[in-house]
């Protein structure tokens, strides 16, 4: 009886209790314009949660190939790598910015010109599908860091 | 006997201190190379290739403090936001002519002279592109301790790897100092200054 009771308590403990449904909302969305001859850049935005924790699974783009991307430093070496997924935590926000996280944009259809806008389709685990219109800023924009 | 025994443990002592001393002193190896080079050895003369299809040597950026900075124009973020970022700094600490920033291809693959002239062009204030023979720019990163590796983005494309430590060079072409990708901005801006007035 007491072991039943060990493992009933133990079952209770690692089911984890659902969260309160997320509230997401993206804002300042981004990109960066191209030099002529640049086929690739990348975009940036602020996700914001008043709600329960999510999860960015994509971004796709109808003008580029688009991927989610983390810039990190070692020792002063640069080094870029895909991200499977982004967490958006519970009542918090993720900002995607120059120097860190970003959407990298490849094959790019056509040049980002400044003062244009570039679509991109955010997809997220609960919140489901969001579009977002990202302003294309001049290529010397965001000192970022 | 004693005495014989005092002097193999005194030895024993001294051995010991000197592999101490021999481990604290010596470089780890995961630093980065550019901070274990001392100015006197680092860097050297180069030649490469300015964005006007001409040869561009170390003697043309002589009496003009400058700064280096490895990347490669299809780089998505770091080049893009380092080289604004160095503008910004540089307006900061003296003005637009107050140093040269020479920005340098570890992609001469891609990044052929007319590239590097359009892209340099593209910060609002000069900035020189050089490139050259993909052996001129090994060469070149050896020389700086520059380390830089392509990545393949699986469709075919790839991206770069490399050192964004930024090294700063005074008017008699002197290595003074670096400015690492995530320092303040503070800290750097006094480093610019140094270098200017050094």
């Amino acid at each position: 009886m007491k072991h039943a009771l060990f493992f009933a308590a133990l079952l209770l403990a690692s089911c984890k209790p659902a969260s309160a449904p997320p509230a997401v909302s993206v804002d300042g969305a981004w990109a960066r314009a191209t030099v002529t001859g640049q086929t690739g850049s990348a975009a940036y935005f602020t996700i914001r949660n008043a709600g329960g924790e999510d999860k960015l699974l994509a971004v796709t783009s109808p003008a580029a190939d688009a991927s989610l991307h983390s810039t990190s430093m070692d020792n002063g070496v640069m080094r870029m790598r895909p991200l499977a997924s982004i967490e958006i935590p519970a009542n918090g926000s993720i900002e995607l910015k120059p120097g860190g996280t970003h959407v990298m944009l490849m094959g790019l259809k056509r040049p980002l010109a400044a003062g244009t806008t570039l679509e991109l389709d955010l997809k997220f685990e609960r919140s489901g599908e969001r579009k977002v219109t990202a302003e294309v800023r001049p290529a010397d924009a965001g000192t970022g860091m | 006997m004693r005495q014989a025994r005092l002097i193999i443990w005194a030895l024993v002592a001294v051995v010991l201190v000197a592999i101490g001393v021999f481990f604290l002193t010596s470089p780890k190896p995961h630093q980065a190379p550019v901070q274990m080079v001392t100015s006197t050895s680092f860097g050297g003369p180069f030649t490469l290739v300015g964005s006007d299809g001409k040869a561009f040597g170390t003697d043309q950026l002589k009496g003009k403090p400058y700064v280096l900075f490895f990347g490669f124009t299809h780089c998505p973020d770091t080049c893009p936001t380092t080289l604004a970022r160095l503008v910004k700094l540089r307006r900061e600490a003296g003005g637009d002519g107050a140093f040269d920033i020479v920005f340098v291809s570890v992609d001469p693959e891609r990044d052929g002279p007319k590239e590097m002239g359009t892209y340099s062009k593209a910060f609002g204030a000069p900035i020189i592109g050089l490139t050259g023979s993909p052996k001129q720019i090994d060469q070149v990163k050896k020389e700086f301790g520059i380390f830089s590796e392509k990545v393949p983005t699986g469709d075919g494309d790839y991206t770069v790897d490399h050192t964004a430590t930024v090294l700063l060079f005074d008017r008699d072409g002197k290595f003074v100092a670096t400015i690492a990708p995530d320092e303040q901005d503070q800290p750097a801006v006094d480093k610019l200054k140094r270098m200017i007035t050094s």
